[in-house]
């Protein structure tokens, strides 16, 4: 007697313990398998087990009659690369593009759907480069971001809505997004002609800010390093690689999902801090985008003192870092939050319905240096007056540092009622300390 | 309960008899439900389970069953930290049969309603499956090709991406 006598619901069983490829050799047995191993049952497990598809739809989005074949097109979407690095590129657009849905629905909008084989070889011919592999099934998934008018904030062509956010501090805005395709061509050419690189390097373009304030991101095609461009850019091509260069690994004769580029780690680490919080939407106005300012502790700090709460961290500023001025090496922006706790101000027990913000100390460290002891009125001009259970008054300023770490610390002098109507003496509140730290991902 | 130490009979295709007590005769729904039925004191009519079968099911339910009194005996302790792992290398050899016999196993598992046996089995025969091709498929488990040669090239091709390596 023959396997097929143990019937179909044994079958069933069987083929339900078989992954797919098994699953679609058993269907080239014989008729009797082909018909058993087509029940769609078994095609929505796999969908939704291997590829974490739960709905009949190709890799652009249109409906298919069936997960098998679902499945099927999805395979043959991208025979050409190790499948194992495709479900992890997928994953890896799957966290960025539920975080955005769930949050930031208006900028998931401008993500383009794919790009095919034959634009990415258009680029490679155009541009005379080969695209490492992560990054080319990267934008496979997603053809980077496109802002048509609506998008635009204001009338100006800034925009808020890109992927890799931004942040912003007097005059310097910057909010990045990652190209299409055609914009990686366009930008690429005009500035590498511009910058002078070499052709043999091997740059491209890949994100960018939208915004007045120059934000540059590059990919060295043939190292598979991401580099953001510095100060000096322009000047002597300084560059700071992203990602931990000792994380990346290209080559053949590795595993499927083991090579890695510096554009998937980048955006893994991205979808990450996303999606623990870490980094978190802002508002300001009425315009909302991705800050970069961390959110969490340790790089975070939070103090509360006689009910004022203030909160503080740090971003490194790649693209105002000056690597031939010892003192402005490194540039980081450090984004301030305070508020009054609903119960109001309370000093020795008494109450008090509002405090005000009078003057500022700042003690800047370089390691455990001291290089800025900070006493001033004032914080970017203004004397903020807490009221309990206001929105938090948040502002941006920035430091020079001469080394990759250090740290700030302080207090703001506040007084109780009002400047114009003090209601006692002055109080110190804390500003916990706060890192200042060259990070390992630089955004 | 004392039912542990009362036993019922239950008969083969073949006629044959097979005694089993009621703790590993509880390892199937059927018999459970048919004994709710129809009391201990009949012999229970199985003929869709011929003898040779019979005889691999009685020791699988024997087995499991004594593995599950060792359990509620002592709390576990009397099975220690390995039991399970032991227990699922027991199974692993227990199903190294002949390919007729662990399909008829794979049949009564299925009709007797026990559910790990059926899982069991399944599982011995697409570890069998894995990672062969469909020729090494149908030799094994001699089956025959009644595709046609165009029938076969369209499924290669629609299934170009399952022979693909990695």
């Amino acid at each position: 007697m023959g396997l097929e006598s143990v019937g179909d619901l044994a079958l069933h069983i069987i083929l339900a313990k078989l992954g797919p490829e098994d699953i679609a050799r058993v269907a080239c047995v014989s008729k009797k398998f082909r018909s058993s191993a087509s029940e769609d049952s078994l095609w929505f497990r796999v969908c939704s087990q291997d590829l974490c598809v739960t709905n009949p739809v190709d890799p652009l989005g249109n409906p298919v009659p069936s997960f098998k074949v679902t499945y099927q097109i999805w395979r043959e979407a991208f025979l050409m690369y190790p499948w194992s690095l495709v479900k992890r590129v997928k994953r890896c657009w799957d966290r960025i593009k539920t975080w955005l849905a769930n949050n930031f629905p208006e900028a998931e909008a401008t993500l383009c759907k794919g790009a095919s084989e034959d634009e990415i070889q258009e680029l490679e011919d155009a541009l005379k480069v080969k695209l490492p592999l992560p990054t080319r099934i990267l934008y496979r998934f997603q053809n980077g971001q496109e802002f048509t008018s609506e998008h635009l904030a204001n009338s100006t062509l800034d925009s808020s809505l890109g992927l890799i956010g931004g942040y912003s501090f007097y005059n310097h805005s910057v909010n990045v997004y990652l190209l299409p395709l055609n914009q990686v061509m366009l930008e690429t050419e005009q500035i590498v002609r511009h910058l002078g690189f070499s052709r043999r390097y091997k740059y491209i373009v890949m994100a960018a800010s939208s915004t007045n304030s120059e934000k540059l991101f590059f990919l060295n095609c043939t190292d598979g390093q991401l580099y953001v461009g510095t100060r000096n850019l322009a000047t002597d091509g300084k560059m700071i690689p992203c990602v931990p260069h000792d994380l990346i690994s290209l080559g053949h004769g590795l595993n499927g999902d083991q090579q890695q580029d510096a554009m998937l780690l980048w955006l893994e680490e991205h979808g990450r801090r996303l999606q623990n919080g870490t980094i978190k939407l802002r508002e300001e106005g009425n315009v909302r985008s991705i800050s970069l300012f961390p959110e969490e502790p340790p790089l975070c700090s939070t103090a509360v003192t006689n009910g004022v709460e203030v909160r503080a961290s740090a971003v490194f500023i790649p693209e105002l870092a000056d690597h031939l001025d010892d003192r402005e090496k490194y540039l980081f922006s450090y984004s301030i939050h305070m508020s009054l706790q609903p119960q109001g101000c309370v000093i020795n027990r008494k109450l008090f319905n509002s405090c005000q913000l009078h003057r500022r100390h700042w003690l800047i460290r370089a390691d455990d240096v001291v290089v800025s002891d900070v006493n001033g009125e004032a914080v970017i001009g203004e004397f903020p007056l807490l009221y309990p259970g206001d929105k938090e008054f948040v502002y941006q300023s920035c430091t020079p540092l001469p080394t990759p770490s250090g740290s700030i610390e302080g207090s703001f002098t506040f007084v109780p009622g009002s400047l114009a109507n003090p209601e006692g003496s002055p109080f110190e509140v804390t500003v916990a300390r706060f890192p200042l730290q060259l990070p390992d991902y630089v955004f | 309960m004392a039912s542990s130490s009362k036993t019922i009979t239950v008969v083969s295709s073949d006629g044959d008899e097979f005694e089993m007590t009621m703790k590993a005769a509880e390892q199937s729904k059927l018999i459970t439900h048919m004994l709710d039925e129809f009391g201990v004191s009949d012999k229970v009519p199985l003929y869709n389970v011929n003898s040779e079968t019979m005889a691999k099911v009685m020791e699988y339910c024997k087995k499991h069953a004594d593995h599950e009194a060792a359990k509620e005996e002592d709390g576990g302790a009397a099975i220690g930290a390995g039991g399970e792992e032991e227990l699922k290398k027991w199974d692993d050899e227990f199903l190294k049969v002949e390919n007729g016999l662990l399909f008829n196993i794979i049949l009564a598992a299925n009709y007797l309603e026990i559910k790990s046996l059926l899982d069991s089995s399944c599982q011995a025969v697409a570890d069998m499956i894995k990672g062969k091709t469909p020729e090494q498929i149908r030799e094994i488990f001699n089956i025959k090709n009644d595709f046609t040669p165009e029938e076969e090239a369209k499924l290669r091709s629609e299934n170009e991406w399952a022979f693909q390596e990695d």
